[in-house]
């Protein structure tokens, strides 16, 4: 598990930048939010976090597709299966390197992105934690929808639609975090229902993924 | 010169490589199988017993089965109607546990060099990094930081013989393993799987050709289309 997911970070790293599609997008997402907006201060801190959690929303269902798809176009998956290493272990590898590599840069970027945007300081926090007590959720979806599509070829608008749905509450509660975070700090209770649907999203993405994975496989 | 002490260290290298593996005995049971593909059968009525020392061939014309029923017995297709039983030392087991497979995927990352591509594969496997006397044997030593995508077709067959030989399954399972390979590569192959059986290995090659392989016993099994 842990040979796979050092591998993945490898390979990103060797993909002369292709693993930053997510981030660029993120980036151009949020540019062209603000240009929409008109540019004016008061409008980008009501909306600032919309335009950022929108951005993220995306930027990682754009790299759905591509959790699974090479593995298994190129034989690693069935040769992965053969080393006796479980299809459960090979979705919590992708489900981390997911986490890390698509969501990690962007995590990163945030309070910069927030900066620009010109949003408080304790908004820019209640936006990074909302973030991070979301990204397990939106990994473990994301491993469910590319475990699903990977047999399916070019089903890039179908990972949408299978995931939209699941990724509704994890926005609509991201997005409460931030404004709560600013009047109850981290005891807001939207944190714990993030962390719930976090966990939710565990039980339900990492073996619907494995079993995806299984079902095609033997 | 310097060729000729590359090669005798390379062989050095393969002795202690083999002794220090020990093969399980195991058996592979067929029963009446049958298959499909697209709705169209390819194969019905299989029952065939796999046992240690043996080398099966598998042949027959373009799209009759062969490759299918090499992933049926690796577990990686389900047959439509019947059992297969891998067992180990007399015990049920599953069918990575006996089970190396060649198919017609590489499973290499065009951005990892081989040496990087057989480490992971031994870490995957849980065995000891021998990349380099792995490369060695293969042929593949003067190309161990060569990423994979710059190797040639035949290369990167020689790299999956090298992952075989990693995995220390006792079965092999090879579909068209000289495909691309040149006549030292073919000869490789030859002399690995004869070693491979010498131990008490088995393996169960599909081709178009019967492979001629110098003082082995080759049990046929060839697929006709059925009139």
């Amino acid at each position: 598990m842990g040979a796979l997911i050092k591998r993945d970070i490898l390979l990103a790293w060797r993909s002369g930048g292709a693993w930053l599609l997510g981030v660029i997008f993120f980036l151009l997402f949020i540019t062209f939010c603000v240009i929409a907006a008109g540019g004016e201060a008061p409008q980008l801190d009501a909306y600032g976090p919309a335009y950022i959690w929108l951005a993220l929303l995306f930027a990682t269902l754009l790299s759905f597709g591509a959790i699974f798809s090479d593995d298994l176009n190129d034989g690693t998956l069935e040769q992965l299966v053969l080393s006796g290493l479980t299809s459960f272990s090979v979705t919590v590898a992708k489900w981390v390197a997911f986490m890390i590599l698509t969501i990690g840069p962007v995590f990163i970027l945030l309070p910069v992105v927030g900066v620009m945007l010109g949003l408080s300081v304790p908004r820019i926090s209640g936006l990074a934690l909302s973030v991070l007590f979301a990204t397990p959720a939106l990994a473990a979806y994301g491993v469910m929808a590319g475990a699903l599509m990977a047999w399916r070829g070019k089903g890039g608008f179908l990972i949408i639609l299978i995931s939209a749905p699941f990724l509704i509450p994890v926005l609509i509660f991201g997005l409460a975090a931030v404004d709560s975070y600013a009047r109850f700090g981290i005891s807001a209770y939207e944190f714990r229902a993030l962390g719930g649907l976090s966990l939710i999203a565990m039980a339900i993405g990492l073996p619907a993924a494995s079993a995806a994975l299984t079902a095609n496989l033997e | 010169m310097l060729k000729t002490s590359m090669d005798k260290t390379a062989t050095a290298q393969q002795k202690t490589f083999d002794v220090t593996r020990a093969l399980t005995a195991f058996k592979l049971e067929l029963n009446d199988i049958a298959l499909s593909r697209g709705g169209h059968t390819l194969i019905s009525g299989l029952t065939l017993t796999v046992a240690p020392g043996e080398l099966l061939w598998v042949g027959g014309d373009n799209g009759i089965g062969k490759s299918s029923l090499l992933r049926v017995i690796c577990g990686l297709s389900r047959p439509d109607h019947g059992q297969i039983e891998w067992t180990q030392n007399g015990v049920p087991c599953a069918a990575h546990d006996m089970i190396a497979y060649q198919g017609h995927l590489d499973a290499f990352k065009p951005n990892l060099t081989a040496r990087e591509a057989l480490s992971f594969w031994a870490d995957v496997l849980d065995k000891d990094d021998t990349a380099s006397t792995l490369l060695n044997m293969v042929g593949l030593g003067e190309r161990a930081d060569v990423p994979c995508g710059h190797l040639s077709a035949g290369q990167k067959r020689r790299l999956s013989l090298a992952r075989i030989i990693l995995s220390a399954k006792p079965l092999w399972i090879m579909d068209e393993p000289t495909a691309a390979m040149d006549a030292d590569g073919v000869a490789l192959i030859h002399g690995l799987i004869s070693a491979h059986i010498a131990r008490g290995g088995s393996a169960i090659i599909a081709s178009h050709q019967s492979p001629v392989i110098a003082g082995l016993r080759t049990r046929q099994l060839v697929l006709e289309a059925a009139s």
